[in-house]
């Protein structure tokens, strides 16, 4: 018996060749007037893909333009009937929307399990095998659960969340397996809570104090010039707490998916740190600002990079996997879900 | 001319070193215990994106790949089918070609906001239903006078006279529908302006700038205009139009629900063009012609206002230009 060899994930690619590729894309996507972007979206995803190395072999995206476009067609035309309607038929717009919610969680296991199935290594695909009814107790009913607890139930959303992905992924015939607890995620939201006390702190102070001004009878050109550098500290709080509670819960979460998922007897190491991604973020951030959105191609790049060296497979042969054939998935769930922005990405 | 790769057979992720060749129409696949000869119409290579390794895929089942781009380059060029991506890859394959492509993006980006956005803000606003224009406005209305505005100080009679003097001018003019408010305001000082759904708000502290109730009437007339043209929901629609085509250029719908929650800011931080500024000048001044009040008023008390370095008179409409639009005013009372 072998012990298990340490595979690094390694990504290859530069921000200057992909933002030749970006602009390209933008450029040729507003000439046709949105009909390269099916064409703009593979060629991403291909150039991501293939920089991504793991034991010498690259991975591969497999979707043709012409599925994604078929995809995209019927997402816009969805959204356009649904703009239409909106206006003139309130109606049957909101029958639409409710539509569109209760098939959201057959819409998120589409799109799943097309980009599972459009990924592959070493010749292999990856699948996903959610049920509709897992998704639909992960991404419906318990965010609901949420609202009615005040956020409390949020670590355990999220862990349900996190478990469903990692519990259902494939490659060829084995099946992915998850072994983490809830317990780690109640760390991670419950400093995520504590950080978002801060802007709501001064925001809260901030009411109180006009509430307090507005009491006394001051009148309201002089309470609002009183409350308002307290307010703005506030809000430019808020604004700069968001990208690092987003960057911690994504790093940390990201580390509670890799670590405590098993695919046979591969094992995964994901030693993302919160302050790197919190940097990365910020920085982005403030670099998009200042290049009027020139360096987003950069930034991609950047974040791409930092997850793929941090996260090592432990395998002792990657050579003993098998598959039999599956069937074909469309690209429509993948789209309708982009469109719509349905928030399912794990890492 | 031979080179290295790995073969896949898509049953197994078992890697095979192979040796790999070609002719004109056969790719050659061997090692020492494997022979394959796949016909170039039983396979398919993506397009190559960048240095990124592109993979040779077998219509059976099956990858092969290989890091000699070289090579992968010329089997792509012997290949039957040529893939439109190939125009593509020639452009992301030069920085020239990025620089035209940021260019051209930036261009169209540009024409669409100066021509195509307001011709289409323009057909909406006049296709959207009345209830939802008197939404807007008394949503900015009402958080207006939370943030702003106050009672007006002026007496019920005064009030009542600027009102009548104002209908009877719409008698002799042709005027759109409208409500007209008064509201002092320390903050926003000597101001008019027109909100969504026919309203004209005027500041107490404008008519006490006013040497003659003339001059109410040309500022007033000047609001009008505003309305008579949509200017204002023209201009809210564009801001929001803009808004989402940045949401789309950066490919991030997910902004596009905030966009509606901040419409009240937006008109206020958003001025009019200085195209809607001069038709509502021209409007007014017709108006006041055909009112037979002399269009030096309008110029006299933009005049005050303006010397007077009012700066938040400016808050809610970009008047860059006052002198040359006082002179068009002034021109029109010589000719009179």
């Amino acid at each position: 018996m072998s012990l298990p060899r340490n595979y690094p994930f390694t990504f290859t690619g530069n921000g200057g060749e992909y933002f030749r590729i970006w602009i390209v894309n933008i450029a040729l996507t507003l000439v046709t007037l949105g009909i390269y972007s099916a064409w703009a979206k593979v060629r991403t995803q291909r150039w991501f893909y293939g920089h991504t190395i793991l034991d010498n072999t690259a991975f591969s995206y497999l979707a043709t333009p012409i599925q994604i476009l078929k995809g995209r067609l019927i997402a816009a035309a969805l959204l356009i009937i649904y703009y239409i309607a909106s206006h003139t038929a309130p109606l049957i717009a909101g029958i639409i929307m409710l539509a569109i919610m209760i098939g959201s969680p057959w819409i998120i296991v589409l799109a799943l399990r097309f980009a599972a199935r459009q990924s592959s290594y070493r010749g292999l695909r990856l699948n996903f095998s959610g049920t509709v009814g897992e998704a639909a107790v992960v991404y419906l009913l318990l965010p609901i659960t949420t609202v009615l607890t005040a956020g409390l139930s949020l670590p355990y959303v999220a862990y349900r969340q996190v478990r469903f992905l990692a519990s259902n992924y494939g490659y060829g015939e084995t099946q992915s397996e998850y072994d983490g607890s809830l317990k780690p995620f109640w760390g991670v939201y419950l400093l995520a809570l504590a950080l978002l006390l801060i802007p709501m702190g001064i925001l809260g102070y901030a009411v109180y104090s006009a509430a307090q001004l507005t009491a006394m009878g001051l009148p309201k050109e002089i309470v609002s010039a009183a409350v308002a550098s307290t307010a703005i500290t506030g809000v430019v709080a808020l604004y700069l707490t968001i990208p690092i509670l987003s960057a911690f819960v994504q790093a940390r979460k990201a580390n509670l998916f890799y670590n405590h998922i098993a695919l046979g007897t591969i094992r995964f190491r994901s030693t993302q740190r919160s302050r790197d991604m919190i940097w990365i973020y910020i920085s982005n951030i403030v670099l998009i600002f200042i290049t009027i959105g020139l360096f987003i191609p950069f930034a991609k790049v950047r974040l791409a990079r930092y997850r793929a060296e941090h996260l090592t497979l432990l395998a002792e042969d990657l050579g003993v996997f098998t598959t039999q054939a599956q069937e074909a998935v469309s690209a429509t769930g993948s789209e309708i879900s982009d469109l719509f922005d349905f928030d399912i990405g794990i890492a | 001319m031979n080179f290295t790769g790995e073969y896949y057979d898509g049953q197994s992720s078992m890697g095979i070193a192979v040796t790999l060749s070609f002719d004109t129409n056969t790719l050659f696949v061997r090692n020492d215990t494997l022979s394959l000869d796949v016909p170039f119409d039983a396979l398919h290579l993506d397009p190559q994106v960048g240095t990124s390794r592109s993979i040779i895929y077998l219509h059976k089942g099956g990858e092969i790949h290989s890091s000699d781009h070289d090579a992968l380059n010329l089997l792509e060029r012997s290949l039957p089918h040529k893939s439109p991506e190939r125009i593509a890859r020639r452009l992301e394959s030069k920085l020239l070609y990025a620089v035209a492509a940021l260019i051209l993006t930036v261009s169209i980006i540009a024409g669409f906001l100066r021509y195509g956005l307001p011709e289409i803000a323009r057909y909406a606003a006049n296709h959207l239903p009345p209830s939802t224009e008197e939404q807007i406005g008394s949503q900015a209305l009402s958080s207006l006078d939370q943030l702003y505005l106050n009672k007006s100080t002026l007496s019920q009679t005064r009030q009542s006279s600027i009102r009548s003097e104002l209908a009877d001018f719409c008698r002799r003019t042709e005027c759109p529908q409208y409500r007209l408010l008064f509201r002092n305001s320390t903050s926003l000082g000597a101001n008019a302006f027109a909100l969504p759904g026919h309203t004209v708000v005027i500041t107490d502290q404008l008519i006490e700038k006013s040497h003659n109730d003339e001059e109410i009437l040309a500022v007033l007339s000047h609001e009008l205009g505003h309305i008579r043209y949509n200017h204002i929901l023209r201009t809210l629609l564009q801001s929001m139009g803009s808004g989402v085509v940045l949401v789309v250029i950066t490919g991030d719908i997910s902004n596009f629900s905030d966009l509606a929650a901040g419409l009240p800011a937006v008109l206020l931080q958003q001025g009019y063009s200085r195209d809607m500024e001069d038709e509502a000048d021209t409007y007014a001044l017709h108006s006041l012609q055909n009112a037979r009040i002399s269009p030096q008023r309008f110029a006299d008390i933009l005049t005050r206002i303006d010397t007077k370095g009012i700066k938040t008179a400016t808050l809610f409409s970009s008047h860059p230009d006052t002198q040359k639009r006082i002179q068009a005013f002034i021109r029109a009372t010589e000719k009179h």
